[in-house]
């Protein structure tokens, strides 16, 4: 596979193709193709050059675990393989679980990691390790990817947060302090369902002229109180308020009823299927960070059943995805990540089930300076252990930001005190890094 | 503990008594002369003295936690008495707001929003507030917090301190060592700090050594958490730098102070209630309450200094030394004698905080305008202008979540309504007490409180934040204030638009509007009642004061 240096004009060269010589790549492989009206929005993004060079983040996460061997590190045939076959993909030579046969079709602008041994089988501990690249320490808290990204990646005076977390339920995903040090206006930015953030309407019988005018008479009053005496934190608050209106701007975002029906039927008519098709808009609209959670894959009994379930939305909604952000020519600025907290045990319990278990399991990533395809990392035959190329959070955070163009050995500070930007004692895996 | 309490409180009464008659403490005047000796050009880039009006705002937002009213406020500026800054001050402090407000800013000095989880918060407050109410000195206050166990009712809301950071060693001796001595010595925890020599890892694991014995207990019978200790068990530490892995061992030690050898005792004798299956052990020698005694005293300089640094920032808008827990050789105190001397003040006060915040806030220097003279450039200072420029004059500060709440309440006319439907009814005095107010107050404040403030864990800061200017601009709950506070329906009565505009200023930012702004308002005023619906008109030119800057920022 040929690699390019820079981060991801091999992925530009090939949408630009898309762009002028009609449908993707990947249709070959059977991918549910979007056809000719996605195209037109698709010169839209690629002619705005200031989107193009920002770089972005999608990460999926997978809540509960899923099984890496459901999933991207199949086992047919083993005692632990389960009831799966292996399939081919579009990289030849590597295969994945045929509940992921849309996926399988978007292989070769993925790369996988299938020696993760994150040693933490506990939920919420193995959970802050995928989003911090640590382990709990007492004391100290780091701030989550999303976060991170949206310091140094986004533009304060874009019109969306920096960081936004799809949710699957009503509530929740504004967690500010998953921002830690970096300042709560890092945290992320909860999309509850699919759904605008909270107050984001002007209230019920404020007309837009009227909130203008509230608007420029607190203005008026703030230049004249801060004339003179302006400090960073007075401007951070009257900030606010144009991020607000900003926000308010791009409310037509959230509503995706606009779409094209075959994209939503690629994308599919469910929650996550929706929230894959959100997130691309969002991308498209300025936003650094998108976080989306799929739930539940705590498969604990009826692993199988579960996973036919969880995986048959995931795979064409992911995969519809990928091929969106790629004809839309954003793939190659977007970085992309399926985490979980941890895998799925080799062991199949008595209730068909598999437990906790993260000494050898497997991501997916791709985009924005991973290289197209790669495969790092395996474990043996019964997936009972890491045998190749062993990596944990740490790994996968300089991986990260080094496919983002950042130096992960430089430090934040807290006060005078350096915090490494991920953990020191590891390094990136170059093997995927384009 | 009581007879304790009482005898204070007699003390500062007449305390008060006597400053009544003093005005400035002289105090205030020996800081004034020692923030100003390090720069023979202090004296003419100094601000001038704050209005009587802007001192009334800030001096309630910084000892009560709120804004006067504006019919308060008026008072204030037409009496003559040439004392009226001391007395109020005075009334200020004496105020059972004050009690409220002090507590508040206990509790998140040294609970830092931590949530809940073996001692109810309304314990740990009601007991916050009793002793700031009987003038419990600060010093008493951190040792009733070190000793506590929580087996006893007494001791049970200070132990909160403790059990709800879940006795995790590592996390108590850190925090101690923040917020009591000002000290962060998280780095020290593996290594000896790489930039900062005074932070050792000796001097973390000395104090690590107090604590180590100690740990959480669930009573099997109460389920209660408390504390346990056992007699034996050394503290040793490996630096992770160092390759030959060479094991050291300290016994308890105070950063600067001797080692404490643990006193012999018999074999046999060193428990007083011996480990066992559910059973919570108690030792002869307790390690732990060693600690409580010698550390907080004011014998115990980095306590005494680390408190007179951080009652300063509280009123003064950043510390001598910042940030607040970073003291030490490479980060000096930005003016040492007057940090020497607000150390050796509050020890002479003996930890009395209303002393100490009176001498601080009726100095020259807390009276200062908060506008800059023509003088010295203070555009846009990033954080240096937290201090305004060494004090040259007062900075502007943001409202801690809580005064920023309770602003709200009363910016927006709530409060004088509620205070008038209270009075109307009352039956007996305490139907309209200060404690029946607060509790009032508390459900409105929440949702704001709920937005602005730290996470838990961290030190409070300000940031401002997306989701709350949409809630300011957008939610309900603002706008409710607004509709059922006071101001706008007395507003909507006046027939003379200036009076209203002022009415409507001072209500809000405690000022009088000028001539200017009197000019941009008359026609707004008159198109908000001549418009269809006047009220709603009305209320959005309040929204324009309550969210502005001037609102957001003690000035």
């Amino acid at each position: 596979m040929k690699r390019s240096p820079s981060c991801g004009s091999f992925e530009h060269g090939l949408s630009r193709r898309a762009f002028m010589g009609g449908l993707a790549a990947g249709a070959a492989f059977g991918v549910p193709t979007l056809g000719a009206s996605s195209l037109g929005a698709a010169a839209g993004a690629l002619s705005n050059d200031l989107a193009k060079s920002q770089k972005r983040v999608l990460m999926v996460y997978l809540s509960g675990g899923v099984s890496q061997l459901e999933s991207w590190d199949p086992k047919p045939g083993s005692k632990t393989g389960g009831p799966f076959r292996a399939i081919p993909t579009s990289v030849p030579g590597v295969h994945i679980s045929e509940l992921l046969p849309h996926t399988a079709s978007q292989m070769h602008r993925l790369a996988l990691v299938r020696g993760i041994n994150t040693a933490e089988d506990d939920h919420g501990k193995g959970s802050l390790i995928m989003h911090t690249g640590r382990k709990e320490e007492p004391g100290i808290q780091y701030p989550h990817l999303g976060s991170v990204c949206s310091k140094l990646l986004g533009d304060e005076a874009a019109p969306l947060p920096g960081y936004l977390h799809i949710t699957p339920g009503a509530g929740g995903g504004s967690s500010p302090e998953d921002a830690a040090f970096l300042g709560p206006r890092f945290g992320p930015v909860g999309i509850s369902d699919g759904k605008a953030p909270l107050n984001i309407d002007r209230p019920g019988g404020l007309t837009p002229e009227a909130d203008l005018a509230r608007q420029n008479l607190r203005r008026k009053v703030d230049e004249r109180f801060l004339a003179a005496r302006r400090t960073a934190r007075t401007e951070a608050f009257t900030q606010t308020f144009d991020q607000a209106k900003g926000l308010m701007s791009k409310k037509g975002l959230f509503d995706i009823v606009g779409e094209p029906d075959r994209l939503l039927d690629s994308y599919g008519r469910h929650d996550f299927g929706r929230h894959c098709l959100l997130s691309r808009r969002l991308l498209e609209g300025g936003a650094t960070f998108v976080k989306i959670t799929h739930t539940n894959y705590d498969t604990h009994h009826e692993n199988f059943d579960f996973h036919i379930e969880q995986l048959g939305e995931f795979d064409r909604s992911f995969a519809t995805l990928v091929d969106d952000l790629h004809l839309r020519g954003l793939l190659s600025t977007t970085l992309i990540m399926v985490i979980s907290e941890f895998g799925r045990t080799p062991n199949i319990n008595h209730l068909y089930g598999r437990d906790h278990w993260s000494k050898a399991w497997s991501v997916a990533l791709g985009g924005c300076g991973i290289a197209p395809g790669a495969v790092v990392g395996k474990t043996n035959g019964q997936g009972t252990e890491v045998v190749d190329r062993q990596v944990n959070g740490g790994h996968l955070f300089h991986t990260y930001f080094q496919a983002l163009g950042l130096d992960s050995k430089k430090n934040f500070y807290i006060d005078q005190r350096p915090i490494p930007m991920a953990d020191p004692k590891t390094e990136p895996i170059r093997e995927i890094l384009a | 503990m009581m007879t304790r309490s009482l005898v204070l409180s007699a003390l500062l009464a007449t305390w008060f008594a006597l400053g009544a008659f003093c005005g400035a403490p002289n105090g205030s005047d020996r800081l004034d002369a020692l923030l100003g000796a390090a720069d023979q050009s202090f004296a003419s880039q100094t601000s001038p003295r704050s209005t009587d009006l802007e001192f009334y705002r800030r001096v309630s937002l910084d000892l009560c936690g709120t804004i006067p009213s504006a019919q308060d406020a008026r008072a204030f500026e037409t009496d003559k008495d040439p004392t009226k800054r001391a007395k109020l001050v005075d009334r200020l402090l004496a105020s059972q707001a004050h009690v409220w407000h002090m507590a508040e800013t206990l509790d998140v000095w040294w609970m830092e929003r931590r949530p809940n989880k073996h001692v109810a918060a309304d314990l740990w407050m009601n007991w916050l507030r009793e002793q700031i109410r009987t003038g419990e000195p600060l010093d008493f206050m951190v040792r009733d917090i070190l000793q506590a166990d929580g087996t006893q009712k007494e001791s049970r809301p200070a132990a909160r301190f403790f059990l709800d950071r879940d006795f995790e060693p590592n996390l108590v001796a850190r925090d101690i060592a923040r917020l009591f001595l000002g000290a962060n010595l998280q780095c020290a925890q593996c290594h000896d700090h790489p930039r900062i020599d005074d932070y050792t890892q000796e001097k973390y694991f000395g104090l690590m050594a107090f604590l180590a014995r100690t740990r959480q207990f669930e009573d099997p019978k109460s389920k209660m958490s408390v504390l346990a200790e056992k007699a034996e068990g050394e503290t040793t530490f490996v630096s992770v730098f160092d390759k030959a892995k060479v094991q050291k061992k300290t016994p308890p030690r105070l950063p600067g102070k001797k080692e404490i050898a643990d006193p012999l005792i018999g074999k046999g004798l060193e428990y007083i209630t011996a480990p066992a299956k559910d059973v919570r052990e108690v030792p002869r020698y307790s390690r732990r309450q060693q600690l409580a005694g010698m550390l907080a005293q004011g014998a115990y300089d980095p306590f005494a200094r680390n408190m007179a640094n951080r009652l300063w920032a509280k009123v003064m808008g950043r510390g001598i030394v910042h940030p607040l827990d970073l003291h030490h050789s490479a980060n000096p105190p930005s003016h040492p004698e007057l940090l020497d001397y607000l150390t050796e003040e509050l020890v002479r006060l003996q930890f009395d905080h209303r002393a100490f915040l009176r001498m601080v806030v009726l100095s020259e220097a807390y009276q200062r305008s908060s506008r800059p003279t023509a003088g010295p450039k203070t555009n846009f200072v990033e954080t240096k202008s937290d201090s305004g420029n060494g004090w040259r004059m007062m900075p502007l500060r943001p409202l801690g979540p809580e005064a920023y709440a309770r602003a709200l309440l009363q910016g927006s006319g709530w409060t004088d309504a509620q205070v008038a439907a209270m009075r109307a009814t009352a039956k007996k005095p305490e139907d309209a007490s200060e404690d029946t107010l607060q509790g009032k107050m508390a459900p409105h404040m929440g949702p704001v409180v709920g937005l602005l403030k730290s996470q838990p864990g961290l030190a409070e800061d300000f940031d401002a934040r997306l989701d709350q200017a949409l809630f300011l601009g957008n939610n309900g709950h603002i706008r409710n204030l607004i509709a059922s506070g006071a101001l706008e329906p007395k507003v909507a009565t006046m027939t003379d638009a200036d009076l209203a505009i002022d009415e409507i200023h001072m209500t809000v930012l405690t000022r009088h509007p000028t001539p200017e702004e009197l000019a941009d308002w008359r026609p707004l005023l008159k198109e908000a009642k001549a418009s269809k619906q006047p009220r709603e008109a009305l209320r959005e030119l309040i929204w324009s004061l309550i969210a502005s800057a001037e609102f957001r920022f003690a000035s």
